[in-house]
């Protein structure tokens, strides 16, 4: 029993004290017959009024919480808080997280000392402890090093008659940490925010190195210069033009400055470069269609996706298949987003593999760093033959 | 008897190359066969059983290392040369096998010294059962390195096609039956692949087993909370489904 707080002793006595006199009163009033007699009635009274509203109590907050005991019930709430802050920093963020409790007035704010007063409930500095609303709470901040502080915090009922808090005091504190935290969590947030933007600046460079590696793989800088070399004695004129399309895709392959965008019509220049020279290469094994017309050619697009896309096509659609095969390139603006295919009629791809390959990886990489949750990478097999990969972007407006 | 040569390359131009290069340093050569993917040169090898093949490596359907592979049983006794534009690893390895490779493109004084040491049988002398226990090797070894690097795309089937799921974008994985059903932000998607299989091959960092027959993505989750039995409840960032964790999984979220 001796865990019940001390207000609902002063409350109980309180009642039982005052029940004797009403009890009087009643009896008077009905003009019964003995004054005992009332003030037994008046005991009665007393006793099962605070029986009663304590049974009725505890059955309201069972039923939040199964585990409820009276203790639980104890108005006056105490919490110390450690902050990663010096104690005028706390200060202010304490002042903060005592504003934006429900109608709180501070009474007395003192920063010299680190104490602060107050009282919740929208009444303002008057109010009396014996019936005022709301809940008085004090802060007092301690500094703890040059960098930590200790805030003890406390909050009772403002009034000396409320026996049942409701829970609100617990809340109080709650809501005065919590925003504390979140506060704090925000300046945190802010730091990490440009420790962010810089990795990310990182990763896109990562991104660039690691897919201009798997672009300019040695095995097609050596096959198409030995194609080249042998046009030359056979096909002089188709050797000049292969050369102009290598020299026009490593142009455009290799990083010439720090610029993370591109347009889609520099990324299907690059595209075709690539195109022809597998074409002189495959021969009549691969063909190609382009539908970029020239207002999509504006869109910005981030480089080196379609590129990828289209190698991918190639080395997994066309060539394992001995007949060889279709490659589309084509973009429309579905809604507010611009789409683009690279549709192939190849061998297409089974279910049930993986793979472990960085060029789609790094698709999705590049996807997430330029458009963020904006952007959407698929890739499926066809009805009929072959696959077909779609990036989806934001339209930058 | 003049000596009979098969030539496999899927690139035109190159092969001709190689053809009129052939016809120059070794004119009296018997080309019976010029192919241009592996099914069909080892078709023709089949055939004309020549006395060498020169043989590309990167080909459509079969490749030159399949090819090879196979010779071992059809042709025992034809040489093969390799061609190919840049293959570090199976190069060392022919190197180290004493196999006949070229260099793609391919000079003149190189073919002609592979031609001297195909007609006097002296140099490489690696057989063709030697050669196909090379490729095995060479074939398995990369088998065996790869599942070192975890997933990174599955193969999945929804509905009537298959779709191709960066893994990054699955919040769990979990057993149904046969099969095993992903769950993306598009809905879901089955693959045949058990559960066992795939934790072995998924990235340890990020994804976890939480249940018998459920994997999550550490990355796709939200929150997990404890229901009234003390079971975990995962809920996923680009998903409404729930997934629920087994009291002997637990341990992974304490305190994370």
């Amino acid at each position: 029993m001796n865990s019940l707080p001390w207000r609902f002793w002063i409350n109980f006595s309180l009642a039982i004290g005052l029940a004797p006199a009403l009890g009087m009163g009643f009896g008077m009033a009905g003009a019964t017959r003995s004054v005992w007699i009332s003030l037994f009635c008046g005991l009665l009274f007393g006793v099962l009024f605070v029986v009663g509203t304590s049974l009725w109590y505890r059955r309201a907050m069972r039923r939040r919480n199964p585990s409820f005991t009276f203790s639980d019930a104890n108005m006056r709430q105490e919490a110390t808080i450690e902050l990663p802050v010096d104690a005028a920093d706390a200060f202010s963020l304490c002042t903060d997280a005592l504003n934006a409790l429900p109608g709180f007035f501070a009474t007395k704010s003192d920063p010299a000392t680190g104490q602060i007063e107050g009282i919740t409930g929208g009444g303002g500095a008057a109010y009396w402890s014996f019936g005022t609303p709301g809940e008085k709470l004090w802060v007092k901040i301690d500094a703890a090093g040059d960098t930590s502080s200790r805030a003890s915090i406390v909050s009772q009922p403002a009034s000396f008659f409320v026996v049942f808090d409701f829970g609100k005091n617990r809340k109080n504190i709650a809501s005065v940490s919590a925003h504390i935290n979140a506060a704090l969590r925000r300046r945190l947030d802010e730091a990490k925010g440009l420790a962010e933007r810089a990795e990310m600046q990182r990763a896109l460079t990562v991104a660039k190195l690691n897919a201009l590696q798997s672009q300019i793989e040695p095995h097609f800088l050596y096959n198409t210069l030995a194609n080249a070399q042998s046009l030359t004695r056979s096909d002089p004129k188709r050797a000049d033009i292969m050369l102009g399309h290598l020299i026009a895709f490593l142009r455009a392959s290799l990083p010439q400055d720090a610029e993370t965008q591109s347009t889609l019509g520099h990324e299907v220049d690059r595209v075709v470069s690539y195109l022809e020279i597998m074409k002189i290469r495959m021969g009549s094994r691969l063909q190609y269609r382009i539908d970029v017309d020239k207002a999509m050619r504006e869109h910005t697009f981030a480089p080196l996706m379609l590129q990828t896309l289209v190698e991918n096509a190639i080395k997994h659609g066309i060539e394992p298949k001995p007949a060889g095969g279709l490659i589309e390139v084509a973009a429309v603006v579905v809604g507010n987003q611009l789409q683009v295919r690279v549709v192939d009629d190849g061998q297409g791809f089974a279910t049930d593999t993986g793979g472990t390959g960085i060029g789609l990886r790094n698709v999705q990489e590049r996807l997430r760093i330029s458009y963020g949750e904006g952007a959407r990478f698929a890739l499926q097999t066809n009805p009929i033959d072959g696959a077909t990969a779609i990036i989806s972007i934001p339209l930058a407006t | 008897m003049p000596i009979t040569a098969i030539v496999a390359e899927d690139e035109q131009l190159l092969r001709q190359d190689l053809v009129n290069a052939l016809a120059q340093v070794w004119p009296d050569l018997n080309l019976v066969a010029e192919v241009e993917d592996g099914a069909t040169a080892l078709e023709a090898i089949a055939a004309h059983k020549p006395d060498v093949v020169f043989l590309d490596i990167r080909m459509p359907g079969l490749t030159g290392l399949d090819v090879a592979a196979a010779l071992a049983e059809t042709s025992p006794l034809t040489q093969i040369v390799f061609v190919t534009a840049y293959d570090q690893y199976a190069i060392d390895a022919f190197k180290q096998g004493a196999v006949d490779y070229l260099m793609k493109p391919v000079s003149k004084e190189r073919l002609a010294e592979t031609v001297g040491r195909l007609k006097s049988r002296a140099g490489p002398n690696a057989n063709n059962l030697q050669i196909a226990e090379l490729i095995k090797q060479l074939t398995s070894g990369a088998q065996i390195a790869a599942p070192r690097v975890p997933l990174t795309w599955i193969t999945a089937s929804a509905g009537r096609e298959s779709r191709l799921i960066m893994v990054d974008d699955i919040a769990y994985f979990q057993a149904d039956n046969k099969y095993t059903v992903l769950m993306t932000a598009e809905g879901e998607a089955l693959i045949k692949k058990p559960i066992k299989e795939l934790i072995a091959e998924l990235d340890e960092g990020h994804f976890k087993q939480v249940h018998r027959s459920t994997i999550v993505n550490l990355r796709a989750i939200k929150s997990i909370t404890r229901d009234d039995s003390g079971k975990g409840v995962v809920k996923f960032k680009f998903c409404k489904e729930v997934v629920h964790v087994s009291q002997p999984f637990m341990h992974l979220f304490r305190n994370m």
